[in-house]
């Protein structure tokens, strides 16, 4: 995509959402911009959330608004422009971990095995009883619960749209989120 | 499905359809019986929905430094195809060659008295695409060359002969 601003216009002047996404998608980078900055803790909540890993996320986030740059001009307004931006940062970093886990030798679908690291934080169990805020927490889940639930409860999609997303079923879904759920009450209890 | 209303397994075990409203009225009104009279899973369930009400809560981090400069810098870098080159700068003599093949079909028809068919033309036109692809192929690739392995003898001249001791 060949992108020439043909005219400067002040992020200020830039009201309209819309108008920057059209401007935006025409190949304006200030409009982008706005764009990026309107959005860019919704999809770093997003990619910290899944990954469980905010170094990590921040290059995720990256390449989500330069693919959204290279998709902007195939968004048709048939979904509110969060829906598809969010829809395609999940993509984003569900691509990456298929990808790691190619390099790594190891299957996408594995969850026994999984090693979700923590924030500046270790990833063993505690051994006594400690209060660990609901952020942690989720960073500290398997990756296929920590998915599910970041996906359900902490972004709304619904199970049918997750099982889409990470090509399982209803079904499956509903059953990791419950997991999630209780692995995360027993994680905060006093 | 009935259960004993101390069974608090199996109500675990129903408790994520619960939530979900997933069970039949019949189950729904079995489990709602066992939540008035069970603490426990009483407890499990107000819990279970507490940690889904309070993810839908959480506030929207920031990262801990500005991304757009990284992000810019990609958008920004032009994207150069491996065969970009425009027919313009293409050698002027490729171009002549290209036409005088034309050129020299449409004067060989009439002057060999051949009737122009569709089997002539279809004929042609595969000459011409053949010939389209043999002028424009281009293989930039790197090959490297194996040690030849060759049983001829050599005869060096005579500045490089030597007696060896």
């Amino acid at each position: 995509m060949t992108a020439t601003a043909t005219e400067v216009v002040p992020i200020q002047a830039i009201d309209d959402s819309a108008t920057a996404i059209a401007r935006a998608a025409s190949g304006d980078r200030h409009a982008f911009e706005h764009v990026y900055r309107a959005h860019l803790k919704h999809v770093y909540s997003l990619c910290v959330r899944m990954t469980g890993d905010r170094t990590r996320a921040e290059e995720l986030t990256q390449d989500v608004f330069v693919r959204a740059w290279e998709k902007l001009p195939s968004f048709r307004g048939e979904s509110a422009f969060s829906t598809w931006l969010h829809r395609l940062t999940v993509n984003v970093v569900l691509n990456e971990r298929r990808v790691d886990g190619r390099e790594r030798g190891r299957t996408v679908s594995s969850d026994d095995d999984d090693e979700c690291t923590a924030p500046a934080a270790s990833t063993a169990q505690p051994r006594h009883a400690e209060r660990l805020d609901l952020e942690r927490a989720i960073a500290k889940l398997p990756r296929g619960a920590r998915r599910v639930f970041v996906l359900h409860d902490v972004e709304g999609f619904t199970h049918e749209e997750i099982g889409t997303m990470l090509g399982v079923t209803a079904g499956g879904c509903k059953a990791q989120l419950h997991r999630a759920r209780l692995l995360l009450r027993e994680a905060l209890k006093r | 499905m009935t259960y004993d209303k101390h069974d608090c397994d199996l109500m675990c075990e129903r408790l994520a359809a619960y939530i979900e409203g997933d069970l039949t009225a019949a189950e729904r009104a079995v489990a709602e019986r066992h939540l008035a009279e069970c603490k426990t899973c009483a407890e499990a369930l107000v819990e279970l929905r507490a940690i889904a009400g309070e993810a839908a809560q959480l506030p929207l981090l920031t990262p801990s430094r500005d991304l757009w400069a990284g992000i810019e810098s990609r958008i920004s870098t032009p994207v150069t195809l491996l065969d970009s080159t425009p027919a313009s700068a293409r050698p002027a003599w490729r171009r002549r060659w290209q036409f005088a093949i034309a050129a020299g079909a449409l004067i060989a028809v009439p002057l060999l008295h051949e009737s122009v068919t569709w089997t002539l033309v279809a004929g042609g036109a595969l000459m011409a695409a053949g010939v389209w692809l043999h002028l424009t192929e281009r293989h930039e690739h790197p090959h490297w060359h194996g040690t030849l392995q060759h049983s001829h003898p050599h005869f060096p001249d005579s500045h490089h002969r030597h007696d060896h001791p």
